[in-house]
């Protein structure tokens, strides 16, 4: 690619991730959002963080290497700490601490 | 392109996007298929940012995975702006990005420390906001059908588009069993 190339490449990029953003706000801009939409509004929240916790995981191969058994030992260690503490930083902190050490100690 | 772009999904995609031959249609239709769920966030956070005037297109703007977890599982303390409120969270975050994309590019080509594993950090997050979720809902409906299309998906579909196909699920399910998730949420 050349320098434009690039240049262009990047914008392209930039403009379809931001309409992907832009986008539920421009469409319902209007004085009232359909009650269809805002129901969705309000159903949607907690299966898109849950989306988003499978998202994480999407590059765990189960065939192979330790199989996801770090992933989500982490993953159920981190979901405890919270439970027992309700510390969000700390269970941050200690779920990512638990996860860097089982992959460096434990992967020969 | 972190202040541009400001989507780490896309931007890991992007470096292999920029050393293969010129595709604009091709590189349009990933980057709006990567950034689909995007979409979701949007619907989700519409009355949140109903009020907020001008600065609806940093909020928009500024609308990531993070950001979006963030402002929608916290409300403003009592006596703050919501608006100020939502909005700080998301400027921080884009900060925090930027700044580390800059030490990146700076550090990473001088030297290679590389603590593997860090990046469950993001894990984390996302399940630490599903726990405390999942503590204060009464009803988990909603929170199951996320993780159960979503886990489907990527099981049928493969990596490539596994998130617009549980999107696409999700969507169907609540259409389709309106009444059951509408008297839970109530």
């Amino acid at each position: 690619m050349s320098a434009a190339e690039l240049a262009i490449t990047i914008a392209i990029i930039a403009v379809g991730t931001m309409l992907t953003r832009y986008l539920p706000f421009i469409v319902f801009s209007g004085r009232r959002t359909p009650e269809f939409v805002r129901y969705l509004g309000r159903v949607l929240p907690p299966a898109a963080i849950g989306l988003l916790v499978v998202y994480c995981f999407k590059d765990i191969d189960l065939a192979t290497g330790s199989h996801g058994l770090y992933e989500i030992g982490a993953a159920l260690a981190t979901c405890a700490i919270h439970v027992a503490f309700r510390k969000t930083l700390l269970s941050i902190a200690a779920g990512t601490a638990i996860y860097v050490a089982l992959v460096n100690l434990l992967y020969i | 392109m972190s202040l541009v772009v400001y989507s780490g999904a896309i931007q890991f995609i992007a470096v292999a996007i920029l050393a293969s031959p010129f595709d604009p249609i091709g590189t349009f239709a990933v980057s709006l298929l990567v950034g689909a769920r995007h979409i979701f966030y949007g619907i989700s956070m519409l009355d949140r940012y109903k009020a907020t005037g001008a600065r609806k297109w940093l909020l928009m703007h500024t609308l990531t995975d993070e950001t979006f977890s963030v402002n929608i599982s916290n409300t403003p303390p009592p006596g703050v702006d919501s608006t100020s409120f939502y909005l700080s969270v998301s400027l921080l975050d884009l900060s925090y990005w930027c700044v580390g994309s800059a030490i990146g590019a700076i550090v990473g080509s001088a030297l290679s420390i590389d603590v593997k594993g860090i990046d469950f950090a993001l894990t984390a997050l996302f399940v630490v906001i599903f726990t405390e979720q999942w503590l204060k809902e009464r009803d988990h409906k909603s929170s199951l059908l996320g993780v159960a299309a979503t886990a489907l998906s990527l099981a049928a579909f493969g990596k490539g588009i596994f998130i617009v196909a549980s999107m696409a699920i999700i969507i169907a399910v609540l259409v389709a069993m309106r009444s059951k998730f509408e008297e839970a949420a109530e």
